[in-house]
């Protein structure tokens, strides 16, 4: 065969495209066929490779003429060359740019939509599961939502590639904003992390008829997650038959990657579908199966080559040396900046220029959502006149506390909610709790003192925290209810004390949750010598459990298997001491939307059937039940444009009256008149008024350019560790 | 310890040494308290390393025992106070940390033993390695070593395998050369199928013919 064959993406270096792969699987079925590799960087190495007969090395997309490209090729294709394009969004472009022609291997437009991200149609006629996703222009509470539903082990994705794996809501804003900004655009995604090995299924295919196809365990990845080796097996039939329907009905012509995520239970998950072969694709020909091969033989209408798998179907990528063509030579590289440390090499084809102009920079972003209640007491932000004023939501904070009047009812141990005074001390919190019957969690004499003081009895107290016997001129109260230890060597002192409370208890550290306080037992050593003190307790004395760690922080599947764990241990500990376990502390740190949706009375019912004796299961939403119930009205001080549009906006709050500004999104909203108009994720930042780098209150709101300095701003979600963290830098004094 | 289980004539062929036909999987003693608080601590360990609400697997491995203990010679016999303080321990006591965490979160495990081809490049220091601790099992013959996993039951006759000293569930698909699976033997209450392999209890299944 004398045929021509363009194939273009060279770049050869740890991100490899598939060009070079797919050259030299041609080269093997082709001994004589013309190859011209085609690039739009010097620096890719695939240019230089011997399989090449000639290359084509064509400006970066950014400088790329399109129209005077998109007839160049076309002029090749009719004078009868094969084009076959490794690169997503080249093969895209192509799709738009060039008319089907029967020497294009790549599919049509029609065919690529159902394939693209996020939410790739095609799966649905596969028997593949899909990971749980959502699109990143919704509300940012429901985003945040998301993300603990899903433990925090979630992917922020770009729209064609990149994805970055984020594990707080600070490491959220940075990836949207580094994706965002390199494509160009604010349609991301957010898609759970499955734990599966990585496993894909390549196909070649003309006019949607299958000429090959392979399915690839890998062996190994490298740190940027490319496949360095494999090995080649074949497609399994339940899952060829429909790969074969989802092509037939793509009409799909050239080659596909599909990648999957296969966990230990067996369960195959969809990732991606690429519209071109895989980097990997010569190590499947070196194994038997020659995939692009089989596409120009296809649509040669050749009889079909050799399709037999090697006994040992297995590859490996090396690295190697090869000699620079005279023609291209290296690039130099630019000067060393002082910026970024490292990075240099990377692929300079601009492919983000591709992406077709015009598309919008923002997706259009649903706007935050409200209670009645919470509607209500905003209505009072019209009339702040002094700000920034914190806005106490009465009718808010009434119903928040009001989901507590109706005891949690379980088989087992009763639950019994205790409110946390460190998050919010202030008087109105405290007569709710007061009024919703729930007991008084402290963490210092100075805070069992306060709850005394606003009417709770030392037996409704329970005493947590590493500093709890702090200040020492201050009465340590006896009879309390509990107080739960930090440490083996506290556990120790009480029990020498002649204290009279009602129950000793210890935090424990359960393994794996990163957690700086409570007691390691991941060490035996370590759990004999807590069992030590236990067994040692007084005979008279209830013994109690706690573990804490915010759902806020871990989601709700990991702070599930804490309390769980949680519970293996106290049983463990029940069972080497012979003490019985009377109470269990859960701690708090939940997000009020969480508070409401874990089942507080299921998770008492399980406690006690491993802990026949347990009596109280101590839950402490403070956090859930007043961070909603408190708003900061600002004013803008300065509204500050380019080329007439609103860019940035400083207002008279800061992370002194939000320290917790970038921890969590918060509802914002506009004064316009008498109402509060609700405002959407959007391209202006709202910085606060402090000269500190990282007091930005949002870091994209959607405020219209009309937006004057004294026009008033309401950020909801403030109450909680905003109002009992915030401080009065900037202000002139101390508190 | 291990103990002398049914013979298999199969195993004959295959193996260096005759105490390999008939060892059964490790057992760690018992001595009383202490080695109860110690399996309890394993078990417990093994739930909060498990994630099961988190990444929802039920046949998820204990990974973490890999990475907690490192493999090398283990003084038999050993019980189980001693074995979870000790920081390397032997393929046997890796065996039976598993089997006791995969059992605690209700997967139906049980001992296997794989035999496994290396080359005397790699054999030669494992045996120096070996002979420094009197009374550690002779598990290394001159091209092929006994090794312990564990044989997991996920449906009603079929199973697979995990090997906890790698942390890899192993794959049935037929493997020669460097730590290639030669065969294999499974203590099973019925006979189970590994992908294309039958596993009999107490007999060998042979994997591969050796050349």
């Amino acid at each position: 065969m004398k045929e021509t064959i363009f194939v273009s993406g060279l770049y050869s270096g740890p991100s490899p495209s598939a060009g070079l792969g797919v050259a030299r699987s041609l080269r093997s079925a082709f001994p004589s066929a013309r190859l011209v590799g085609v690039d739009y960087w010097a620096g890719s190495s695939g240019l230089h490779h011997e399989v090449f007969n000639s290359t084509w090395l064509k400006p970066s997309w950014d400088l790329i003429e399109e129209g005077l490209y998109a007839s160049e090729l076309q002029a090749e294709l009719d004078q009868g060359a094969f084009w076959l394009p490794t690169l997503d969004l080249e093969v895209d472009w192509l799709s738009r740019k060039l008319r089907p022609h029967a020497r294009l291997l790549s599919p049509t437009a029609a065919a690529l939509a159902p394939t693209r991200k996020p939410r790739a149609t095609i799966v649905d006629m596969l028997p593949l599961a899909v990971p749980p996703s959502m699109d990143m222009s919704a509300p940012d509470e429901q985003v945040y939502e998301f993300c603990r539903t899903h433990s925090w082990r979630v992917w922020v994705k770009g729209p064609h590639h990149d994805a970055v794996a984020v594990t707080s809501w600070r490491e959220l804003e940075k990836a949207r904003t580094r994706v965002g900004d390199r494509w160009q655009t604010d349609r991301l995604s957010i898609q759970a992390h499955v734990r599966g090995y990585e496993e894909s299924i390549c196909v070649a295919a003309v006019d949607g008829r299958l000429a090959d196809a392979v399915y690839v365990r890998k062996r190994i990845t490298t740190p940027e997650g490319k496949t360095w080796a494999g090995r080649v097996g074949e497609v399994p039939a339940d899952l060829l038959g429909p790969i074969e329907d989802a092509l037939r009905s793509l009409s799909w012509t050239g080659g596909a990657e599909i990648e999957l995520l296969r966990d230990v239970d067996g369960r195959l998950w969809f990732l991606e579908w690429n519209p071109r072969f895989p980097a990997w694709v010569y190590g499947a020909a070196l194994s038997g199966r020659n995939l692009p091969g089989a596409l120009v033989r296809k649509k040669l209408g050749l009889p079909e080559g050799a399709r037999a798998l090697s006994s040992h179907p297995e590859f490996t990528r090396v690295v190697l040396e090869v000699p620079v063509r005279a023609e291209l030579p290296l690039p130099v590289p630019t000067e060393p900046e002082h910026g970024e440390l490292g990075g240099y090499g990377k692929y300079g084809a601009v492919l983000s220029a591709i992406i077709p102009k015009g598309a919008s920079r923002v997706a259009a972003a649903t706007p935050p959502s409200l209670t009645p209640s919470m509607a209500t007491d905003l209505a009072a932000a019209v009339d702040v006149t002094q700000t920034p004023q914190r806005l106490f939501l009465p009718r808010t904070a009434e119903e928040a506390f009001s989901q507590l009047r109706g005891p949690a009812t379980s088989d087992g141990a009763s639950v019994r909610y205790a409110y946390s005074l460190k998050t919010s001390p202030d008087p109105e919190y405290l007569a709710l709790a007061r009024k919703a019957g729930m007991l008084a969690e402290c963490i210092s004499l100075l805070e069992v003192k306060r709850a005394l003081e606003t009417g709770w009895a030392p037996d409704e107290i329970v005493l947590n925290g590493p500093g709890k016997w702090w200040p020492a001129d201050e009465p340590a109260v006896d009879g309390l209810r509990a107080v739960f230890c930090d440490s083996i060597e506290e556990l120790e002192r009480l029990t020498a004390s002649r204290r009279s409370d009602a129950l000793w208890g210890v935090r424990l550290r359960v393994p794996g949750l990163g957690s700086r306080f409570g007691v390691p037992v991941d060490e035996p050593a370590m759990f004999e010598r807590l069992c030590g003190v236990v067994s040692r307790l007084p005979a008279g004395r209830s013994f109690g459990v706690h573990v804490h760690m915010a759902s806020t922080l871990v989601g709700l599947g990991h702070w599930r298997d804490v309390v769980e764990s949680a519970v293996v241990w106290a049983a463990m500990i029940e069972a080497s001491t012979g003490k019985r376990v009377r109470a269990l502390d859960l701690g708090g740190g939940y997000h009020p939307d969480d508070f409401a949706r874990i089942p507080f009375a299921d998770v008492a019912r399980f406690a006690s059937e491993s802990l026949p004796e347990l009596g109280e299961v101590w839950v402490e939403p403070g956090r859930a039940l007043t961070q909603s119930t408190m708003a900061v009205v600002t004013r803008v001080l300065d509204a500050r444009r380019r080329d007439g549009a609103l860019e940035e906006v400083v207002v008279d709050a800061c992370i002194a009256e939000l320290p917790l500004a970038a921890a969590y999104p918060h509802r914002i909203f506009r004064v316009t008149g008498d109402r509060a108009v609700p405002v959407g994720r959007g391209k202006v930042r709202l910085l606060g008024r402090i000269c500190m780098e990282d007091d930005v209150l949002s870091t994209g709101v959607d405020l219209p350019d009309t937006l004057e300095v004294g026009d008033c701003l309401v950020i909801c979600d403030a109450g909680a560790y905003e109002r009992s963290m915030s401080y009065a830098f900037g202000r002139g004094g101390y508190v | 310890m291990r103990s002398v289980g049914a013979d298999t004539s199969k195993a004959a062929g295959i193996v260096d040494r005759a105490e390999w036909v008939r060892a059964s999987g490790s057992k760690l003693a018992h001595h009383g308290p202490c080695c109860e608080r110690a399996r309890a601590w394993l078990v417990a360990m093994g739930r909060s390393h498990d994630f099961a609400s988190t990444d929802g697997l039920a046949f998820a491995a204990p990974r973490w025992i890999t990475k907690r203990w490192t493999w090398g010679p283990t003084r038999w016999p050993i019980g189980w106070c001693e074995a979870v303080r000790t920081p390397t321990i032997d393929c046997g006591v890796f065996m039976a940390f598993a089997l006791e965490v995969f059992r605690a979160k209700g997967v139906e495990a049980y001992p296997g033993q794989v035999l496994r081809s290396y080359a005397e490049e790699s054999t030669r220091h494992w045996r120096h390695k070996w002979a420094a601790l009197p009374g550690a099992f002779n598990w290394i013959g001159s091209q092929v070593v006994y090794h312990e996993v564990c044989v997991v039951r996920l449906g009603e006759h079929e199973a697979r395998i995990y090997d906890p000293t790698d942390g890899i569930w192993l794959e049935p698909s037929i493997r020669g050369g460097h730590g290639g699976h030669i065969a294999i033997r499974a203590e099973l209450p019925v006979s189970m199928k590994w992908g294309g392999h039958a596993l009999t209890n107490g007999q060998w299944t042979e994997m591969v013919a050796r050349g």
